[in-house]
């Protein structure tokens, strides 16, 4: 590595190939870029032009000056020059990478080894040893101790760590990092997960005391710093908290519930407002598929806080109460369904009706409360629901004892003595009786016992037939208050006494609730319970850093642990599910006991820094120039490209492509203005007014006198079109042939006189555009020779029928007969007369076949423009010539424009009639 | 037009003696349309025409005093009556005229500008093929320098100088200068880029006209040619491909080709003059139509 002032190069041995430019000059000097290749039949004229050495130049200087420029740029290109970040330059002793691996740096994992790994080849680079302390412990247990290592086996490391799925402890990580920093020269990284979970910035002025310190965050982390800090059952499905990171963006997550398989079962969006850090809400599941949640995830975000393990304890297990006639009792209020129904609801899904509904619902657990022996039909379904694993839990009353169906009933774990036994009351010696404390093996261990329970009533067991059954729970007697007795697969459980306040006020304490969720856990876990600290646990599924349940690894799995779920989630008790003989359960971060509790901040490490400065994580690293220099090697190669063309002239040669182009771009941008102009209904553009009628129009020929007689000419047939047909126009324009909108006329009348208009190449272009695209131009040169049938001089002066044929390609053209459809398109003609006698017109030939084409071109010499314009005005300067003539004029002008509108539709049957008449009286 | 052109410009129309000659009566019968009783070529060429000097015909050309020799029964007696002297009735000599065409395709004349319709060659041919057209429909007899025996009247003739243009082109451009020259009377018709250098046009056109023919030149230019509208680093290639003429910016010559070209024009003017040749200049991108009016008039003297 070679540090150029605040440059440093990775291959600086390239850059020895700099010491070719000199050489590269002399050819690049003298190799011009290429011309283009031109075939000219006339070069020997150029050739004999006096250009010689002088015209012929070498590379101009600056073409030769931006290609060394490239040529030196793709050498240091390659020769990978870096930035690396100022402070580093100087450093040379071993370097301690302090690196976070708790639950929080998992779900941008992978963006961390890849800026740990480049870290580390930058120490290779600068020939450092280094050392990588974890500040939370890995998942196999700390080290003993830190040893510095090369770049190159750290790296090995780093590639196989994974986050581990607890918390921090600076303690530890300090006191293993402590000996290294000693070391002379050492200096350290810390890579934060951007939070503090307490200590850090104790921790972080200790590391910076013993060495210099770089403090690293990934910029997006708090995007990710999001984890559950409790999960409850709700009656929808699962109350959640969700919590976040201090200075966090609005954020948008979705939470999911997933069964074993992985397979989703359920999402819900959660929306994080900007800085909003909490986040209190209820994801709904159906009641059927809330069962199967094993987890509950933030999807995209893989940590071990992100993911909560689903337990029994976190379901709301379905229960059936069965409702008979005899339990539901007169006042729904005093029913031991209501009793039950308020205390389990919070906990439980309730299903309430007769066995098969109740059965139908596949409860996990059924309670029967107060009721003697089932009738047949329902003690059998329901005998073989509890054979099957089912729990059915009864409790006694005064319907159960009042037949004597209870001595034969088999779906009690005890014979019952036919008398309730009272205890207390007026006739009665002794008080009524508290309820014993719970033995350790009862699943009801550790349940505190209200003070002020009593029992005033109890459905005694014979004693004979308690031997069949366990007793959970005795009063302070010894009598048995709860007994249980298993059935196939299943357990049978009774209450002694009711589940409303009839025989005891245990139904009204919080005593009878906590029992109650122990059977409903005892229900979930398909299990018995498992009974506290009696038997350790151990891990059969271990949450990973990165939130994913897998097989422990070996330490942990050969580890047992003693009520892990009752303890906080960390290296010692790391999370995931657990079980023993008797039951099993999950641990997770977000738990009552920590370290993640609803009341857990997660802090910003910034305000830990004191004086230190953070960096993103690229701040540490060296910044690769290369992607800079390629750019700009890029944008010399097209530079270069385009000096070339330029020297080429290469503009010229693509200059019709380039006028395209601007002319499509300025379309566009007129189009774009069209539309974005607010009221483009408002104003109607000129070609929208032009459009809307048929319009008529004289052709500019500059004369003033002749542009007049042409537009009084046409206003005059246009008046009588108006009047005679359907035709309906708007007033006549006077139009150049330079116009762009020639094609909104149907017919352009042109007095062609001597010398009066010589049309431009690019008129004669546009003219003939026009025409080729449908327009009909109608020459009239005034002339008024007739008789001989000669174009050449009845047209006028040869030198006009020249100059016509000059500016205009003319099809080959024939006189008008009576055949053609301009004869008969409206008035049946056979003299077409002006003001200069009869005249002639010559159109083009061939147009009295059927379906010929329209002709393009009519001309004329009769100066019609005269017989029209009398016919609309009395001026004086019309004056003369008689009406028959200017009549036929005029009809001869309507059948123009009739031929220029309808062309030559149905041509031969506009006058069937009349055609028809003449052929009968010819005959 | 761009070198990778030219090695595959063929040339449709010089290749296909239909389109040819349809193209070519196309462009004949805009014209005839123009005067359809064939003013130009018909009416005033219509097979026999008066020569402008005295001969066998039917038109009065001149009375001339009666020379010694002259047989008395040529004496106009009615002219002769008015005055002292004896006057002989000369009438015009008529006759159908031979006239020849020659169509120069050399290499020089396939280019095209890139705005051009076709090729200068092309154009020569068309020009060829339709003048023949008119020229037989007015009864002239035609012929291919150089390649006809002798001028032809009628449609097969024209269809036959389509042909044999066609030929030409495909085959090595023929040396003027060992043609053997029109006789007297005749007219001929060239038809070419004349921009050939001075000393050999010159000897070109006295092998031409040294049988006495009466000499149209007709130039068929390019725009680009005319126009020089280059710009940039340019290799020119002339038809010989041997070396280019290399130019570094194009636009910086351009005015001193064109007062280069203006000066050979000149020469060209002043050859046409001294071989009592008329001369004619046509641009490709323009209408055939003027031209073939022109030399009409000019056919018509």
């Amino acid at each position: 590595m070679l540090a150029l002032g605040p440059i440093a190069f990775l291959n600086p041995w390239l850059l020895t190939g700099l010491i070719l430019l000199p050489l590269a000059y002399i050819i690049i000097r003298a190799i011009p870029p290429a011309p283009r290749r031109y075939f000219f039949p006339a070069t020997w004229l150029t050739r004999e032009l006096d250009t010689n050495a002088a015209d012929v130049k070498a590379t101009p200087w600056w073409l030769i000056l931006m290609r060394l420029l490239l040529l030196g740029l793709i050498i240091t290109a390659l020769a990978h020059p870096v930035l690396p970040p100022q402070q580093q330059l100087a450093r040379t002793g071993p370097a301690v990478i302090v690196v976070d691996n708790d639950w929080a740096t998992a779900p941008d994992w992978p963006s961390r080894r890849e800026a740990l790994l480049g870290l580390l080849s930058q120490l290779e680079s600068q020939g450092r040893q280094a050392s990588l302390a974890t500040t939370a412990a890995p998942v196999d247990g700390w080290p003993e101790a830190l040893e510095l290592e090369t770049p190159a086996t750290l790296a090995e490391k780093i590639r196989a760590m994974a986050p581990s799925p607890w918390m921090p402890d600076y303690e530890t990580a300090l006191d293993l990092a402590m000996p290294l920093l000693a070391q002379a020269d050492a200096s350290v990284f810390y890579l934060s997960s951007g939070l503090n979970f307490g200590g850090a910035g104790d921790f972080i002025s200790k590391l910076s005391a013993e060495a210099p310190l770089d403090i690293a965050v990934d910029s997006d982390a708090g995007l990710r710093q999001i984890a559950f800090a409790a999960v409850k059952p709700s009656p929808k499905g699962f109350a959640f908290l969700l919590i976040r990171g201090e200075e966090a963006p609005a954020l948008t997550v979705t939470l999911v519930a997933k069964d074993g398989g992985g397979l989703v079962l359920a999402s819900q969006q959660v929306e994080f407002k900007t800085g909003q850090v909490r986040y209190d809400g209820d994801f709904s599941i159906p009641a059927q598929l809330r069962g199967r949640a094993a987890s509950l995830s933030v999807e995209g975000v893989r940590s071990a806080a992100a993911t909560y393990v689903l337990d029994a304890r976190s379901h709301r297990p379905l229960v059936g109460l069965i409702d008979t006639p005899a339990n539901r009792g007169t006042a729904p209020f005093q029913s031991p369904l209501f009793y039950l129904g308020r205390a389990l609801s919070p906990y439980a899904t309730l299903e309430r009706g007769s066995v098969d509904t109740v059965l139908k619902a596949s409860p996990a657990i059924i309670m029967l409360p107060d009721q003697g022996r089932l009738p047949g039909a329902q003690q059998e379904v329901l005998s073989r629901w509890v054979d099957a694993g089912g729990i059915l839990v009864r409790f006694a009353g005064p319907n159960m004892l009042a037949d004597d169906g209870h001595v034969s009933d088999p779906l009690l774990p005890v014979r019952l003595r036919t008398q309730p036994r009272i205890i207390g009351g007026s006739l009665s010696w002794s008080n009524a009786l508290g309820v014993s404390d719970f033995d350790e093996s009862s699943p009801f261990a550790g349940i505190q016992i209200a003070e002020d329970v009593r029992v005033e009533r109890q459905a005694l067991a014979r004693s004979s037939s308690l031997g069949s059954g366990t007793v959970w729970s005795k009063l302070s007697d010894g009598t048995p208050l709860v007994s249980a007795a298993p059935r196939g697969s299943g357990q049978l459980v009774l209450f002694h006494t009711t589940a409303d306040p009839q025989w005891s006020n245990l139904a009204l304490s919080g005593t009878f609730v906590e029992m109650l969720q122990r059977l409903l856990y005892l229900a979930s876990s398909g299990q018995a319970l498992p009974s506290g600290a009696a038997e350790p646990m151990l891990m059969t599924q271990f949450l990973t850093g990165r939130g994913r349940l897998s097989a422990p690894p070996e330490r942990i799995a050969n580890t047992k642990y003693s009520a892990p779920l009752s303890k906080a989630a960390g290296p010692d008790n790391p999370p995931g599910l657990y079980e023993n003989s008797v039951g099993r359960g999950a641990v997770n971060l977000a738990s009552a006991a920590g370290p993640i509790s609803p009341r857990t901040e997660l802090l910003s490490i910034k305000a830990a820094t004191g004086s230190l400065p953070v960096r993103d994580v690229n701040g540490i690293l060296d910044r690769s120039l290369q992607p800079l220099i390629y750019h700009i090697i890029i944008i010399l190669v097209l530079a270069d490209i385009l000096a070339c063309l330029w020297l080429r002239g290469g503009f010229q040669a693509h200059k019709r492509l380039a006028q395209r182009l601007v002319k499509a771009a300025g379309a566009a941008a007129g189009l774009a203005a069209v539309m974005w102009s607010p009221d483009t209904h408002a104003q109607e553009t000129p070609i929208a007014q032009l459009a809307a009628n048929v319009r008529l129009a004289c052709l500019e020929t500059g004369v003033a006198a002749v542009d007049e007689l042409c537009l009084d000419g046409v206003d005059g047939l246009a008046r009588q079109l108006n009047l005679r047909t359907s035709v309906w126009t708007g007033p006549t324009q006077l139009v150049r042939a330079s116009q762009e909108n020639l094609g909104l006329f149907p017919i352009l009348f042109w007095p062609l006189q001597p010398g009066g208009l010589t049309l431009s190449d690019s008129e004669a272009q546009r003219l003939a555009t026009y025409l080729s695209a449908g327009g009909m131009l109608v020459i009239d040169t005034g002339a008024g020779v007739s008789g001989q049938a000669r174009l050449d001089t009845t047209l006028g002066p040869p030198e006009l029928l020249a100059s016509l044929a000059q500016q205009i390609a003319l099809p080959p053209l024939s006189m008008l007969n009576r055949e053609h459809v301009l004869s008969h398109s409206f008035y049946i003609l056979s003299r077409t007369p002006g003001r200069r006698g009869d005249g002639q017109v010559w159109l083009e030939a061939g147009g009295e076949a059927q379906g010929a084409p329209v002709s393009s071109i009519i001309l004329g010499n009769a100066d019609w423009f005269s017989s029209w314009a009398k016919v609309q005005t009395s001026l004086p300067g019309y004056a003369g010539g008689d009406g028959r003539r200017e009549e036929l004029a005029v009809r001869f002008g309507i059948n123009l424009v009739m031929y220029a509108l309808t062309g030559t539709y149905k041509a031969d049957q506009v006058h069937l009639p009349a055609l028809l008449e003449r052929v009968g009286r010819d005959e | 037009m761009p070198i990778s052109d030219f090695k595959t410009a063929a040339g449709s129309l010089l290749s296909d003696p239909l389109k040819l000659r349809r193209q070519a009566r196309k462009a004949a019968d805009v014209l005839q349309s123009l005067s359809p009783s064939g003013a130009l070529y018909s009416a005033h060429l219509r097979g026999q025409h008066g020569r402008r000097r005295a001969g066998s015909g039917d038109s009065f050309w001149q009375f001339r005093n009666y020379m010694p020799g002259d047989s008395a029964a040529v004496i106009d007696w009615r002219r002769s009556a008015r005055s002292d002297s004896h006057f002989v009735r000369q009438y015009e000599w008529e006759a159908a005229r031979d006239i020849w065409l020659l169509c120069d395709l050399g290499p020089h004349m396939m280019f095209a500008g890139e705005h051009a319709p076709r090729l200068k060659g092309e154009e020569a041919a068309l020009l060829t093929v339709a003048l023949a057209h008119l020229l037989a429909r007015g009864g002239e007899r035609v012929g291919l320098l150089g390649q006809s025996h002798r001028p032809i009247a009628g449609t097969y003739g024209t269809n036959l100088i389509a042909e044999k243009i066609i030929q030409v082109a495909q085959s090595d451009p023929p040396d003027i200068t060992a043609l053997t020259p029109p006789t007297r009377g005749t007219h001929t018709i060239w038809i070419s880029d004349f921009l050939t250098p001075v000393q050999r046009l010159r000897k070109r056109l006295k092998a031409i006209v040294r049988g006495g023919t009466q000499l149209h030149l007709v130039q068929i230019i390019d725009a680009e040619e005319r126009d020089f509208p280059f710009s940039g680093r340019i290799n020119f290639e002339g038809p010989s491909r041997t070396n280019g003429h290399l130019i570094d910016s194009a636009e910086d010559i351009r005015l001193r080709y064109l007062d280069r070209l203006e000066r050979h024009q000149d020469h060209v003017e002043t050859l046409a003059k001294e071989a009592g040749a008329t001369l004619l200049r046509h641009v490709t991108d323009q209408s055939l139509s003027p031209c073939l009016f022109a030399l009409g008039a000019q056919l018509e003297h």
